[in-house]
C-alpha cells in the first residue's frame, strides 16, 4: 500500500487550530491522569510491599480481629518468646523480637489549636532489629521524652517539614516530646509514624501491656515454631500472622480505593475517547470532497485511514508529552495521605509508560469510527459535496 | 479496438422511492487520441458516465473496457491502482489540498509509484512547466486565482503521465479568460502529448475544442444536432 506523506498529516493539524488544541489538551489531561493514577496505585502497592517479608511475623491478640491498634498482648511477651521458641533470629546475641504499642492519637505542634490525628508507635531499640527497612537518616534513637519521626510525618500531619526538624517539639497524650531523629523506611507505611520509647509510653497511657510483638525468624519455616508456641500457650490468646499475610490483607483493604482510582481514570479516558472520536469524525466530514479527490487520484481507502491515524497519533503524542511533563513536575516527590498513614506517589517508568501508552491507544481507538467512514466513502457522491 | 468502450451500460440511482436512471443501455467507443466532448443538460448523467470511465463508479449493468481492462467487475483496490496509472481527472472545482503548495499538490499522485525524490521533482517541474505555473510552485491554493488553481489541478492530473484525461466541466467555475487558458491547455495536451481527452461541458465555446461531440439526454447518447 502506498501512503500519503507524513507531512500531509502534520500540516492538516494546523487547519483547525482550536480543534487541534482542544484535542491535544484532552490527550494531555488523559496522559497526566493516567500517570497520576498509576503513580498513586503503584505508591499504594509499594507501601505494602516493603513491609511484607517472609521471615517476620506478628503476634496479636486473638480477639483483636487482626487489628494491631485494638490488640493487647502481655507486656513481657517478647522475653517469653525468646526463651521458649526456636528459630528466632538474633543479631549479635540480641533476639530480633520487638514488643510494641501501636496507637492512633492526636498530635499537636506548639501553638496548635486543632488536633492532628497521627500514628504513634512505642518501641525499644530492638525494633530496629526486626524492622530493617527503617534507617535513621538524621539524629539518633529516642530516649524518654523524645521521639523520632518518619520521613512522611509532616505530609501526614499536614505541616511544613520545617516544623518537624530536630529539636522541635511535639505533644500527645498530655506530654511534650523533643524530636531527636528522622527515619526512612522505603515502601512501608512506617514512614508516616512517630516512634517513642515503649516503657514511658506505657506509663503515659496507663497500660501495662503491648499491642503486638514482632518477631523475625531465621527462615520462613520457623514461623511454624511461633504457631506451635501460640497453641501451647492458649492462655495468652495469641494469633500468629506472617507480615506477608498481614500486609497483603491491608493491601486488600485498600483495594476499593485502587479500583475507584482506576475506574475514575477509565471514565475520564472514555470521555476523552468519545471526544476524540467525535473530533476525527468531524474532521472527515469537513474534508469529504478532498478525501474523495485523493481516492480519485488513486489512493486506497487504507492509505487515507493511515494518514488520519498519523494525524491522531501525532496530536495525541504531542499532548501526552505535555501531560507527562506536567505530571512529573507536579507529582514527583509528592505524597498522599490515607487514613492514618501516608505514602509517596511513584512516578516511575511504568507509570509514565501507562500515561503515554494510554493516550496513544485512545488515539487509535478514537480513529476507528472516522476510519470506518473513510473506508465506506462513496467516492462519486462525495465528489459532489461542497 | 477502441481505447474506451462502453457496451449497453445502465446506471440507476435509488433515493428512497425515487429511481433515477441517468444511463440506460448506453454504448460508446472513444478511440485513442480523440478529444471527445460530452454535452447535455444538467442532471442528464454526464458526470455519471465520466465517473464510470474514470473507474470511480461501477455500472449496474453492461460492460466498460478501458485499454482492454474490464472496469465493471474489478476490485476496488485494483481500481485505485488502475486510476493512478491510467487516468487523470480534472473536476469542475480544482479540489486542491489547501494545506499543500501547488508543487506538493501536483506531487501527490507520484507517491503512489514509489519514485525517488529526484524523479518526483523532475516530473512535477515538467507538469508545472506544461501548465505555465513553474513560478507559482510554492504558492498555497488560496494564493492562486481560480484559473491558476484549475491549471494546478490539470498538472496534478497529468503528472503521472496517464493516457486518458477526463474533465468534468473544467471551466464551469471560471471567467472567460481563465476558461480559454484552461481549454487551450487541454487542447495542447491532446495535440502535443497525445492524451485522449473526455470532457463534459455545457459551454458551446468549450465544445468547439473537441474532435467529436455527443449529447447525453434522457439516458440516451446521441450525435450532436447543430442548431442553425
Ligand atoms: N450519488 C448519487 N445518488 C443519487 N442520485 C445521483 C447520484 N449521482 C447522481 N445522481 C442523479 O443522477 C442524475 C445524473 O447526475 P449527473 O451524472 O451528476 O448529471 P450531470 O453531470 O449531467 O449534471 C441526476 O438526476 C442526479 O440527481
Ligand atoms: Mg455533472
Amino acid at each position: 500500500m502506498r501512503l500519503l506523506p507524513l507531512d500531509y498529516a502534520v500540516r492538516n493539524l494546523g487547519r483547525r487550530p482550536t480543534r487541534t488544541l482542544l484535542a491535544a489538551a484532552s490527550s494531555a489531561l488523559v496522559a497526566a491522569l493516567l500517570v497520576a493514577t498509576a503513580a498513586f496505585v503503584r505508591g499504594l502497592d509499594h507501601t505494602f510491599q516493603g513491609a511484607a517479608r517472609g521471615d517476620t511475623a506478628i503476634l496479636l491478640s486473638s480477639v483483636a480481629e487482626r487489628d494491631v491498634v485494638r490488640s493487647t498482648v502481655v507486656a513481657g511477651l517478647g522475653e517469653l518468646v525468646a526463651a521458649s521458641v526456636r528459630g528466632v533470629a538474633s543479631i549479635e546475641g540480641v533476639p530480633a523480637i520487638s514488643d510494641e504499642i501501636h496507637m492512633g492519637t492526636n498530635l499537636a505542634l506548639p501553638g496548635d489549636k486543632r488536633a492532628r490525628p497521627g500514628f504513634v508507635r512505642g518501641v525499644t531499640d530492638r525494633a530496629f532489629l526486626v524492622h530493617d527497612a527503617v534507617t535513621l537518616i538524621e539524629g539518633r534513637t529516642p530516649r524518654t521524652g523524645e521521639v523520632i519521626v518518619g520521613r512522611l510525618v509532616a505530609e501526614q500531619l499536614g505541616v511544613e517539614p520545617a516544623a518537624l526538624q530536630l529539636g522541635k517539639e511535639l505533644s500527645f497524650e498530655g506530654a511534650t516530646f523533643t524530636i531527636v531523629g528522622r527515619f526512612a523506611a522505603p515502601g512501608t507505611t512506617i514512614e508516616g509514624e512517630v516512634w517513642t520509647p515503649l516503657a514511658p509510653l506505657r506509663g503515659l497511657t496507663r497500660r501495662d501491656d503491648s499491642s503486638a510483638t514482632f518477631v523475625k525468624v531465621t527462615e520462613p519455616g520457623a514461623i511454624a515454631e511461633l504457631e506451635l508456641f501460640a497453641k501451647r500457650r492458649l492462655d495468652l490468646e495469641l494469633v500468629v500472622i506472617p507480615t506477608a499475610v498481614y500486609y497483603k490483607e491491608l493491601a486488600d483493604y485498600f483495594a476499593p480505593i485502587r479500583n475507584l482510582s482506576w475506574g475514575l481514570a477509565g471514565l475520564i479516558a472514555l470521555a476523552a475517547l468519545f471526544g476524540g472520536a467525535n473530533t476525527l469524525n468531524a474532521t472527515v466530514q469537513d474534508r469529504v470532497r478532498e478525501l474523495a479527490t485523493l481516492r480519485a487520484v488513486g489512493y486506497g481507502g487504507w492509505a487515507l485511514v493511515s494518514s488520519l491515524a498519523q494525524e491522531a497519533l501525532v496530536l495525541a503524542s504531542a499532548g501526552a508529552l505535555v501531560g507527562l511533563l506536567a505530571a512529573r513536575l507536579f507529582l514527583a516527590g509528592s505524597s498522599v495521605r490515607i487514613a492514618m498513614s501516608a505514602f509517596e506517589l511513584n512516578v516511575d517508568a511504568p507509570a509514565v509508560l501507562a500515561g503515554i501508552a494510554g493516550a496513544l491507544i485512545l488515539a487509535l481507538f478514537g480513529t476507528a469510527p472516522a476510519a470506518w467512514r473513510v473506508l465506506k466513502l462513496p467516492v462519486a457522491a462525495a465528489l459532489k459535496e461542497n | 479496438m477502441a481505447l474506451i468502450e462502453l457496451l449497453e451500460v445502465t446506471k440507476t440511482y435509488r433515493k428512497g422511492e425515487h429511481v433515477v436512471t441517468p444511463l440506460a443501455n448506453v454504448s460508446l467507443s472513444v478511440e485513442a487520441g480523440e478529444f471527445f466532448v460530452l454535452l447535455g443538460p444538467s442532471g442528464s448523467g454526464k458526470t455519471t458516465l465520466l465517473n464510470l470511465v474514470a473507474a470511480i463508479d461501477r455500472p449496474d449493468r453492461g460492460s466498460i473496457r478501458v485499454g482492454g481492462v474490464e472496469l465493471g467487475t474489478a476490485s476496488s483496490s485494483k481500481l485505485s491502482d488502475w486510476r493512478a496509472e491510467h487516468v487523470g481527472y480534472v473536476f469542475q472545482q480544482a479540489n486542491l489540498v489547501p494545506v499543500l503548495t501547488a508543487y506538493e499538490n501536483v506531487e501527490l499522485p507520484l507517491f503512489l509509484f514509489g519514485l525517488s525524490a529526484a524523479e518526483r521533482h523532475k516530473r512535477v517541474a515538467i507538469a508545472l512547466e506544461a501548465v505555465g505555473l513553474a513560478d507559482r510552485a510554492t504558492h498555497l491554493p488560496k494564493q492562486l486565482s481560480g484559473g491558476q488553481e484549475q491549471r494546478v489541478a490539470i498538472a496534478r492530473a497529468i503528472v503521472a503521465d496517464p493516457e486518458i484525461l477526463v474533465a468534468d466541466e473544467p471551466t464551469g467555475n471560471l471567467d472567460h479568460e481563465s476558461a480559454e487558458g484552461v481549454l487551450d491547455l487541454l487542447s495542447r495536451l491532446h495535440r502535443e502529448r497525445k492524451k485522449t481527452v473526455v470532457m463534459v461541458t455545457h459551454d458551446p465555446r468549450a465544445a468547439r475544442y473537441g474532435t467529436r461531440r455527443m449529447v447525453l439526454d434522457k439516458g440516451e447518447l446521441k450525435e450532436e444536432v447543430v442548431a442553425r
